[in-house]
C-alpha cells in the first residue's frame, strides 16, 4: 500500500464514519414514521446507540468494499457498496435465522422488521455509495 | 531501511485489515445482542436491533 492508497483509507474511513452517522439518524427516523418497532428506550439512549450501531455497521461495510471492491462485478462505488451492505445484512439475517431455530423462545424472526432492516440495508450501501463518490478517492476498489 | 519498510507495510495494511476482524466481531455482537461476549450490550442495542430487523425476543 503505498502513500496515495493510506491518504485514501483514512478519507473513506472519515467518510464512513459520516455516512454511519447519517443512516442511524435516518434509521431512527425511519422506524419512527412507519411505527414498525415501538421504541422501548429513550430518545437519548436510542441517539446513542443508533449512531453507534450505524458507525460500526458503517465502517465494516466500507472495509470490506475497500478491501474486496476489486473483485465486485460492478463498476462505481455505489453498486458495489449496495451490494456490500445487501450482502452483510442477508448474512447476518440468515445467522439470526439460525439462532431462532435453536432458540426459539430467544430469537423471534418478525417479519415487518426484517422487511425495515432490508430497505435500511440498502439505504446504507446508497450513503456508503454517495459519500465515497464526493470528492477524489484514491487507492484501492476504484471504481 | 528493510526494517522501515516492515513498520510501515504493518502500520497501512495490517492494522487496517486487524481493526476490520475486530469491528466485525463488534458487529455480530451487537447484531445478535451476546451478552456473553459484552455484558449489557442486549440493553443497549435491543431497539437498533429490532429496527434494522435482526431477530430478538
Amino acid at each position: 500500500m503505498n502513500r496515495n492508497e493510506s491518504a485514501g483509507i483514512t478519507e473513506r474511513f472519515v467518510k464512513c464514519i459520516a455516512a454511519g452517522v447519517v443512516w442511524g439518524l435516518v434509521a431512527m427516523g425511519i422506524n419512527n414514521l412507519t411505527g414498525v418497532f415501538a421504541f422501548e428506550s429513550t430518545l437519548t439512549h436510542n441517539l446513542v446507540s443508533f449512531i453507534f450501531g450505524g458507525v460500526i455497521f458503517s465502517i465494516v461495510s466500507g472495509g470490506i468494499l475497500f478491501f474486496a471492491g476489486r473483485l465486485l462485478p460492478f463498476k462505481g462505488y455505489l453498486p458495489k457498496a449496495l451490494m456490500v451492505t445487501t450482502f452483510l445484512w442477508l448474512v447476518l439475517r440468515g445467522g439470526g435465522v439460525l439462532l431462532s431455530q435453536m432458540e426459539p423462545h430467544r430469537y423471534h424472526v418478525l417479519t415487518p422488521e426484517s422487511i425495515q432492516g432490508f430497505g435500511l440495508a440498502i439505504l446504507l450501501g446508497l450513503f456508503i455509495g454517495l459519500f465515497w463518490g464526493q470528492g477524489r478517492l484514491s487507492g484501492r476498489a476504484g471504481a | 531501511m528493510e526494517k522501515l519498510f516492515e513498520r510501515d507495510t504493518l502500520l497501512s495494511t495490517v492494522l487496517p485489515v486487524l481493526l476490520l476482524v475486530g469491528l466485525t466481531f463488534s458487529m455480530v455482537v451487537i447484531a445478535y445482542g451476546m451478552e456473553s461476549f459484552a455484558s449489557g450490550v442486549h440493553d443497549m442495542f435491543h431497539d437498533f436491533r429490532h429496527v434494522i430487523g435482526m431477530p430478538c425476543h
